[in-house]
């Protein structure tokens, strides 16, 4: 028998995990700077150290890096954090690893309303547009629900995705068709395009953002239980409901500001989070801080490669996430499967 | 003292609870027996608010517990649902302390008295050896150990317990039940939903049988464990015995006479013949 009884600590300072994400972090800085010396042009690094910290517009190449790429390299780190947080949540609130707001056609349904708005009611300014993006991802998602009944981890979530993204690209493909030069810009803007003039549409939704990232926060306490079980948390004390519900209202906001600043942008949601639980197996204080590193990293590595594979064309960066992406979501069925 | 009054509750259109009333004392072992479909869980699940009722009310210590907020709700009573599948990439110590959920918020996370919960309960249910692993290492019945843990580390006066001995073989049957019976010790009050008639009567202070979604008959073990009782609620035909060593009544089910028995050898006999 033991006669003294043993104490556990239950907490101590996360040293590996803190150093993964000052390794992380370092990781993001070289790629943020790679992003602003690679492109079209080269730059070399000390152009581009000049150009950040001492700034002169008469030279060209600091004013390409100013001008167009630094704003590229922002747009790209907001999007990358903002999907891997939707990603991470809707995986969460669903229980299921395949959820995705591309996959299941939250961001389409953001992106035709934003097209039917543009089309439809131009008196509305320009600020509207994240509003639209919202509504359009909000009738997407009680869409994918309802369809799909809200079953923990089944496969008719993602089915119900697929058949609503189609519904909503085929619908945005019949108002290109309408309104063709009209929507000739939009056309880019729908295949995931990073672009500098996007830095200008982040100012409408950066107050969204920010009040969804922090609502991803609080909820991290319920999903850690939520984790648990969907009875279990019930017991532990958690509003299940209330959970899933403002839990797809981040999504959609944060769907929906990525949809307004770079169009439909899919599979980061969907790979990030699965990439993260591999370094961060079950916090979600942590799963959420690693995935948004990972996201932005992935982001501004799928931009670098975006302007350089196919230099001097450039590619949109959506499909170099997808290029990227569904291979690890044919890898996640087949290790469904099994 | 827990007092459920005219509780009605269900899902959709279907009424599974029907006027429940019961009062049950503190500080003994409670068991819910009935077949299955007889709404166990469902009182269960009412009484831990996880099911909103249609009607009635129930009352903890004279506290109205349907009124309460869910984590109020939580501080005073823990419901250990059957538990189906393991969450993935947690360890023993990371359930357990999940336990403390409904005593934290946002300024108040981790403070001395929840170290000491989670310590007491890791202690009743010796769980410290495989604190570390992950719960997808650990056989079926250690992870129960560490369910209830979990559930002890909510630091309730009441434990609602479905099933816990379901999926276990016999000796980790036996060992859990020990454990749980254990717990009377330390003063809570536990009210189990039990499939095995003989475990139930071995650990049991209190029985509530149940049909149909209602209260059939309550009771000590001994006035309500009866051969009529049985025979009504489960439609059993069972013999009565009192276990010599734990002097608590055994249900031992008939068996069908020596002469029906070689009637059904004969029965098969003939089939397989004509098969052949």
């Amino acid at each position: 028998m033991r006669s003294t009884v043993e104490t556990h600590r239950m907490s101590g300072f996360p040293v590996a995990r803190v150093t993964g994400v000052v390794l992380l972090l370092l990781a993001l800085v070289i790629a943020a700077f790679l992003h602003l010396s690679l492109g079209a042009k080269e730059i070399d690094w000390m152009t581009v150290w000049h150009a950040l910290f001492d700034y002169n517009t008469a030279d060209m190449d600091q004013v390409i890096i100013r001008e167009s790429r630094q704003a590229r390299l922002i747009v790209s780190v907001v999007v990358g954090a903002s999907l891997a947080l939707a990603g991470v949540m809707m995986q969460a609130i669903s229980s299921n690893p395949l959820a995705d707001p591309g996959l299941l056609g939250i961001n389409s349904g953001a992106a035709f309303f934003v097209v039917a708005s543009l089309l439809f009611f131009p008196m509305f300014g320009q600020g509207y547009v994240p509003v639209f993006a919202f509504l359009g991802a909000a009738f997407a998602a009680l869409l994918v629900m309802m369809l799909s009944g809200w079953e923990q981890g089944s496969e008719r979530l993602v089915l119900a995705g697929v058949v609503v993204t189609a519904l909503f690209s085929a619908m945005t493909a019949i108002l290109l068709l309408i309104d063709q030069q009209g929507l000739e810009k939009v056309r880019h803007w729908l295949t995931g395009a990073i672009g500098a003039s996007d830095l200008k549409k982040l100012h409408w939704v950066y107050p969204y953002l920010i009040c969804a990232m922090v609502g991803c926060f609080a909820l991290v306490r319920s999903l850690n239980a939520f984790h648990l079980g969907e009875r279990v948390a019930a017991s532990l004390g958690v509003n299940v409901l209330l959970l899933k519900v403002s839990g797809l209202a981040l999504v959609v906001v944060l769907s929906g500001c990525v949809v307004t600043v770079a169009g439909p942008i899919g599979f980061v949601g969907l790979v990030v989070p699965h990439v993260a639980r591999l370094l961060v197996r079950n916090s979600y204080a942590w799963l959420f801080i690693y995935s948004l590193l990972i996201g932005t990293l992935l982001l501004i590595l799928s931009d670098i490669a975006a302007r350089v594979v196919l230099s001097p064309y450039e590619i949109n960066t959506g499909i170099i996430t997808a290029f990227v992406g569904s291979p690890v979501f044919i890898a996640l069925v087949l290790g469904r499967m099994k | 003292m827990l007092v459920i009054e005219n509780l009605n509750a269900g899902y959709k259109n279907k009424q599974i609870l029907k006027n429940i009333n019961l009062t049950l004392p503190d500080g003994g072992f409670i068991t819910l027996m009935g077949a299955n479909g007889c709404g166990k869980t469902t009182l269960l699940h009412s009484i831990s608010g996880l099911l909103k009722v249609t009607k009635g009310d129930v009352f903890l210590n004279e506290t109205n517990l349907l009124g309460l907020k869910r984590k109020d709700v939580a501080q005073r009573l823990a419901l250990l649902p059957q538990i189906t599948t393991t969450p993935s990439g947690l360890t023993a110590r990371e359930l357990i302390m999940q336990g403390r959920f409904p005593w934290q918020n946002w300024w108040k996370q981790w403070s001395d008295v929840d170290e000491k919960a989670v310590n007491d309960a890791i202690e009743v249910t010796n769980v410290g050896d495989y604190l570390d692993l992950p719960l997808e290492q650990l056989s079926g019945g250690q992870q129960q150990r560490c369910w209830i843990a979990m559930t002890l580390a909510q630091d309730t006066p009441v434990l609602l317990l479905d099933e816990p001995t379901t999926y276990l073989d016999v000796a980790h049957q036996v060992e859990l039940m020990n454990l749980i019976a254990s717990l009377k010790s330390k003063g809570k009050t536990i009210i189990a939903v039990l499939h095995d008639l003989n475990q139930a009567a071995t650990y049991s202070d209190y029985l509530v049988m149940m049909k149909e979604g209602k209260v059939f008959t309550q009771g000590k073990v001994k006035e309500v464990f009866t051969k009529e009782n049985l025979s009504s609620v489960f439609g059993l035909n069972a013999h009565i015995i009192t276990d010599p060593y734990n002097d608590t009544p055994i249900a031992l089910p008939v068996v069908t006479s020596p002469d029906n028995l070689a009637q059904t050898t004969d029965l098969n006999n003939r089939q397989q013949m004509h098969y052949a």
